[in-house]
């Protein structure tokens, strides 16, 4: 058993009183002259050992409960292990499928192996398996026949590589101890989340075991339907061209099907196949060689259906924005309308799934009140506040707590912006290549301060870029620039109708979750793996891919990804330390126990002293 | 038959009333006289040489007391009675051990014993009886001889006046000693809490009694001893042996007054079986209780 609080322990020093107070007051019993001790002594010979009984028993329950209080107070807590304040080394073995070339795993695993056996004789030693989650597959021990037991279970999956996950949940089993953590990867350098914060106090050291991977790999990294037909996009990782049979298979038929030459890089292919109105749609590339996850992408055909988008602002603000819808709306996706704010009403607003506020100029406390209502009733809203954009306006529909700048100020130093959360939907399109949104040049901004919230980019000073902020039913977005091409080139970028389209998708979800996933976002009781799946809630059929991300060749080596890993600051291990003080914290209920059985002692010294008295 | 003290009186027979009474003397003679005053006869008729009065014989009286002469002149029956004068010599014998110091109320059981034993040789004056004092712990501290002359009331008195009490408590010797001591039959009055072996003391009773002593004990105990009515943890010191004993009342009290009972019946039990008088006597009570049960005995002797 440790302390969650041992200085509290001193307080035992306490049952001194009891012990001084008992020998005290027997030493301060008045003198008292009596004429002959003979029936005292005799009576006293039978009433001394019940009453000493009694005096040594009362004794013991004061200085038991003054225990058991400084006991409570110290938050006593049991380590299941029995091995608190020993060092500990943590094993992570990553499992997301750009581990799964043949061979690779088993090497990972020898790697993983040699690492448990090098791990100090004195330390314990866990496992923790990782793709875009973490589990812990053996607790720390002394022993280290159960993490290498776990390693034989541990089978590479579907998911995604993301480190920060593995370094928490290694960092957690950690503790307050010092500890190593070595992290057996293919080293794959998307795994680190753009912006990722160092999660690790100081006490930790990380290393990293590479395991070499296959030589080539196709893998289908898009996969969309539209009115044109289906497209995919092809990434041969190798160097050289190489062809591929690449396949369309619509409800379980092929439907197309072509030998392709595949040159290094993405390659875009187009089929031409007439497709059915409804049902999955499926497209693989044969490889043999190459990572078997990636070479499949799904798609549920008749999932999309038209959402009404509402532009809220003056016409030089939605101008970009409208034309880039458009592109989408000439496929049937969209139905766009314009409103002018002081036009916003309830008729205006009817069927409108998701809203971009442009500008708040005319906008009165009704229009404000119902676009309230919208997002409150499931509806999606993306603020962006440019320069007809009043903040204090804005509060009815973005929250009190959120404080926007009234006056835009140029960014500090560098004017670009970059994602910190590439995993949200509105950046779907970007997890392959962020660095078209990294174009943008930001000449005004606005400050935005939020005590919560999401932060989807910052801008290059670090401050938040595009937020999500919360909201019961409903989504809210708040960009910190302006969409109308003054404050920014934005929308003269590549990227901005992609951004447009993602974000409206996201807005326009009405809550609920959209019908092609990510295996990392797989609903629970779905299980993790590329394919057509039924919610078991919902009741309706979703699609799971593969992350493409988990396709790109780039590697980091040992050094590099230990100079990532190794950031640790004050506030991150302050995070780690609460982290871990919460663990202990629920591992730690014992205290009630204590103040439970000082109470009932209390109550039976109570009870004794009466009877005694 | 003997009749109890009117209340009025009851405040001259209160040891502490007593106790501020400035001379062993005057202390005796309140006791007495206030004793005395309250009886509505006198409590010891019978033989004396100082005629008293005539009564009409009643069914019942000894014949031998019909004055026959007046028979004759009379034709009626008359019982003559005199006040009563014995040459009855009687022993005080005044326990002066350590435990004979011990008092709750103000009053000491030694101070008690001597206004008793005062009380006493005043009342044995008055009926010109010869009294003596032995005072006693574990050897003799004080003895006078009985006597009988004018002025030895007063050297009693004084001496009883002089007592303190001792450190040690030995009965039967003192006993033994007077037994052997004692060349006639008489009476010996022991005054004594008998906070002693009670074999012992018995035995030297005993011895007494086979001496042909009359002998009455008065019994003292202090209300303390016989209640203990104290709360408070204590440690108790011995007056005698100086020894000291830690002690809850609460705890042992129901015990102790047990063990206090069976001693003091042991001595009633005891005592009666060898014709002993017993009388055992609470210091916070008035001291018309033992002059009663002196008087009685000495009835009875007479």
């Amino acid at each position: 058993m440790s302390f969650l609080f041992p200085a509290f322990l001193a307080g035992a020093l306490a049952v001194a009183i009891p012990i001084i107070l008992h020998f005290v007051r027997r030493q301060s019993a008045r003198p008292l002259a009596f004429s002959d001790l003979r029936f005292l002594r005799r009576a006293q010979t039978a009433a001394v050992r019940r009453r000493r009984l009694q005096e040594w028993l009362l004794l013991a329950l004061r200085v038991a409960a003054l225990l058991l209080l400084a006991a409570a107070f110290a938050r006593p807590y049991i380590d299941a292990t029995g091995l608190a304040g020993r060092s500990v080394t943590v094993v992570a073995l990553d499992r997301s499928f750009s581990m799964s070339y043949p061979g690779m795993f088993e090497r990972a695993r020898a790697a993983a192996r040699e690492a448990v056996a090098a791990a100090p004789a004195g330390d314990l030693v866990g496992l923790v398996a990782f793709d875009e989650r973490a589990a812990v597959a053996a607790q720390p021990a002394a022993g280290r026949d159960a993490a290498v037991a776990a390693l034989g279970r541990t089978e590479p999956g579907f998911g995604a590589t993301r480190y920060s996950a593995a370094l928490e949940t290694a960092a957690g089993l950690i503790g307050a101890r010092d500890g190593r953590i070595v992290v057996v990867t293919d080293g794959q350098q998307s795994g680190w989340d753009v912006g990722a914060r160092g999660l690790l106090p100081a006490g930790i050291q990380v290393t990293a075991r590479l395991v070499e991977p296959g030589a080539g790999n196709l893998a289908v990294t898009a996969f969309d339907v539209t009115a044109a037909g289906a497209a995919a996009v092809v990434v041969n990782t190798g160097s050289e061209t190489r062809s591929g049979r690449i396949r369309l298979i619509a409800g379980g038929a092929v439907v197309e099907a072509e030998e392709l030459p595949l040159a290094p890089g993405p390659n875009e292919i187009a089929f031409d196949a007439a497709l059915p109105p409804a049902g999955l749609l499926e497209v693989a590339v044969d490889d043999p060689g190459g990572l078997a996850a990636d070479d499949r992408r799904y798609h549920l055909l008749g999932a999309a259906d038209g959402v009404e988008v509402a532009l809220v602002g003056e016409a030089s603000d939605a101008f970009y924005l409208e034309r880039a819808l458009r592109a989408a709306a000439g496929n049937g996706r969209y139905g766009v309308r314009h409103l002018e704010p002081a036009a916003v009403a309830a008729p205006a607003l009817d069927g409108v799934a998701a809203v971009w506020l442009l500008g708040t100029t005319g906008l009165d406390r009704a229009a404000r009140a119902r676009l309230a209502a919208l997002v409150a009733g499931g509806g999606g809203l993306l603020a962006a506040a440019g320069p007809r954009f009043d903040p204090a306006l804005a509060a009815d529909l973005l929250g009190p707590d959120v404080d926007i700048a009234a006056a835009a100020t140029p960014p500090d130093g560098a004017s670009g912006w970059s994602l910190s959360d590439m995993r949200h939907p509105a950046f779907r399109v970007f997890r392959t290549d962020p660095g078209g949104l990294a174009q943008v040049r930001f000449t005004q901004t606005r400050r935005v301060e939020l005590p919560q919230g999401r932060v989807l980019a910052l801008f290059s000073d670090g401050s938040p870029a595009l937020v999500e902020l919360p909201s019961d039913a409903g989504r809210l977005l708040l960009l910190a620039s302006d969409l109308g091409n003054e404050w920014n080139d934005f929308p003269r970028r590549p990227s901005f109708v992609p951004f447009v389209h993602e974000a409206t998708r996201y807005l326009a979800a009405r809550g609920e979750a959209p019908r092609t996933r990510l295996v990392g976002d797989a609903p629970p009781g779905v299980e993790p793996r590329p394919g057509a799946a039924v919610e078991p809630e919902a009741g309706r059929t979703i699609v799971l891919n593969v992350d493409p991300r988990e396709s790109d060749p780039a590697r980091l080596t040992a050094e590099a990804f230990g100079a990532r890993s190794g950031r640790s600051t004050a506030a991150a291990a302050a995070v780690a330390a609460r982290d871990d003080a919460a663990a202990r914290e629920a591992a730690q209920g014992w205290w009630w126990y204590a103040i439970l059985a000082m109470a009932v002692l209390l109550l039976a010294e109570s009870w004794l002293g009466r009877a005694a008295a | 038959m003997a009749a109890v003290p009117r209340p009025n009186e009851l405040r001259f027979l209160d040891p502490a009333v007593i106790a501020r009474i400035g001379s062993m003397e005057l202390r005796a003679r309140a006791v007495v006289e206030g004793f005395l005053s309250g009886l509505h006869r006198s409590p010891a008729q019978g033989f004396s040489v100082e005629f008293s009065e005539y009564r009409q014989y009643m069914p019942g009286d000894d014949t031998a007391l019909i004055d026959w002469k007046l028979y004759a002149r009379s034709d009626r029956h008359y019982v003559k009675k005199f006040e009563e004068e014995t040459n009855l010599e009687c022993h005080l014998l005044l326990d002066v051990s350590g435990s004979m110091g011990y008092g709750s109320g103000g009053v000491t059981k030694l101070e008690y014993g001597a206004y008793l034993a005062a009380s006493v040789a005043y009342l044995m004056n008055r009926q010109r009886d010869a009294v003596g004092l032995l005072a006693f712990a574990d050897r003799i501290v004080e003895h006078l001889p009985a006597s009988g002359r004018p002025g030895h009331l007063r050297r009693l008195l004084l001496a009883l006046d002089a007592l303190r009490a001792e450190r040690g408590s030995d009965l039967s010797k003192p006993l033994d000693r007077l037994a052997e001591a004692l060349s006639r039959r008489g009476m010996a009055v022991l005054i004594s809490d008998l906070l002693d072996e009670p074999e012992e003391v018995v035995r030297g009773l005993r011895h007494l009694r086979f001496r042909g002593v009359d002998v009455i004990v008065f019994h003292l105990l202090d209300p303390a001893e016989l209640t203990l009515p104290f709360d408070a943890a204590a440690r108790f010191r011995d007056m005698e042996t100086g020894a000291e004993l830690t002690a809850v009342p609460s705890a042992v009290r129901e015990r102790y007054l047990q063990e206090v009972e069976a001693f003091i019946s042991l001595y009633r039990r005891e005592l009666q079986l060898a014709g002993i008088d017993y009388c055992l006597v609470d210091t916070s009570r008035p001291l018309d209780q033992a002059l009663l049960a002196y008087l009685s005995a000495r009835g009875r002797r007479v």
